[in-house]
């Protein structure tokens, strides 16, 4: 037996926000490609958008010389969030994640082609451009939104 | 995307941008450190507005926070995309007659929260808006019909 499809109207409000654990998280992290780095400047809240990459328990990323998220750099250290979602807003499901940590730069020349060696090419940035930073996660959660009508 | 070698969008493209998606992301900053939500939100008449539970978003709001909206698109395939950021303060609405104005205007949010029925604002006080430049190998035409949908693009698309 199938049950009937819901009418549209009822199925718009029926979307269960489900919490993922860690390891779901992280699944959705490795796969994101591009996340909004998150931190406070002056006082205020300010999201940048960068390409993502997962290294052991941090989140990598790479920043131009000279951008202003780059110049966090003199505060190494600076609380920070990178969030990544993948939200439908005609079908009104997804998942976002939300993952906590602190910047730091990658000074170490070793470590860094490392990274430029493992990680994928930044869309914007050439083979060996820009600075890498990278935040150590703390803290993971995550949500799926689940129709489950479907 | 980080913030040198983008394009910058004008105002103008930023407001029409924001006015053609629904989902974003409100962050806001507590004593120990940055906080993010992604909100179903509506662009109306220069606010950001959005509805919330009694949680951090509401307690920021009551405050009036400094908080940040942002919204984007990308098209992992081509590696391109657009992002707008957009400054202010949060409130609440709380005038009965506008609220009365906003029941149909303001989206309901994905999950049907019990308590997200306050009505919240981020009033626009700085727009800014960043794309990525086109590549070689990305089709003429691209930007216009997959990402942007607007005319933002004539200039480096024009034949």
């Amino acid at each position: 037996m199938t049950a009937p499809p819901p009418s549209p109207d009822a199925s718009r409000h029926r979307h269960r926000l489900v919490e993922m654990d860690a390891p779901a998280c992280w699944d959705h992290l490795r796969e994101a490609e591009v996340g909004r780095v998150v931190r406070v400047a002056d006082g205020a809240p300010t999201l940048a958008v960068v390409n993502i990459a997962v290294d052991e328990d941090a989140i990598v990323f790479r920043s131009r010389r000279g951008s202003r998220l780059a110049a966090a750099l003199a505060h190494p250290g600076v609380p920070a969030i990178v969030e990544a979602d993948g939200l439908d807003a005609q079908t009104r499901t997804g998942w976002s994640v939300v993952a906590h940590g602190t910047l730091v730069p990658v000074l170490d020349e070793v470590q860094a082609s490392h990274l430029h060696r493992s990680h994928p090419a930044s869309w914007l940035l050439g083979d060996h451009e820009g600075v890498w930073l990278r935040m150590t996660v703390t803290e993971v959660t995550g949500r799926q939104l689940v129709d489950p009508t479907t | 995307m980080d913030d040198t070698t983008l394009v910058t969008l004008d105002v103008d493209t930023c407001v029409r941008l924001l006015g053609e998606h629904d989902v974003g992301r409100i962050a806001l900053s507590d004593p120990h450190g940055p906080l993010v939500f992604p909100v179903n939100y509506v662009w109306h008449g220069g606010q950001v507005l959005f509805r919330s539970d009694l949680g951090t978003k509401l307690a920021a709001a009551e405050a009036a926070h400094p908080a940040s909206f942002q919204v984007d698109h990308v098209a992992r395939r081509q590696r391109v995309g657009w992002s707008v950021l957009v400054r202010g303060r949060l409130s609440e609405v709380v005038d009965p007659a506008e609220l009365d104005q906003l029941e149909d205007v303001v989206p309901m949010p994905f999950t049907r929260g019990a308590g997200k029925r306050h009505v919240v604002r981020l009033s626009a006080a700085e727009i800014t808006g960043r794309r990525i430049p086109l590549s070689d190998d990305v089709p003429a035409g691209f930007y216009r019909e997959v990402v942007f949908d607007s005319r933002v693009l004539d200039d480096e698309e024009a034949p």
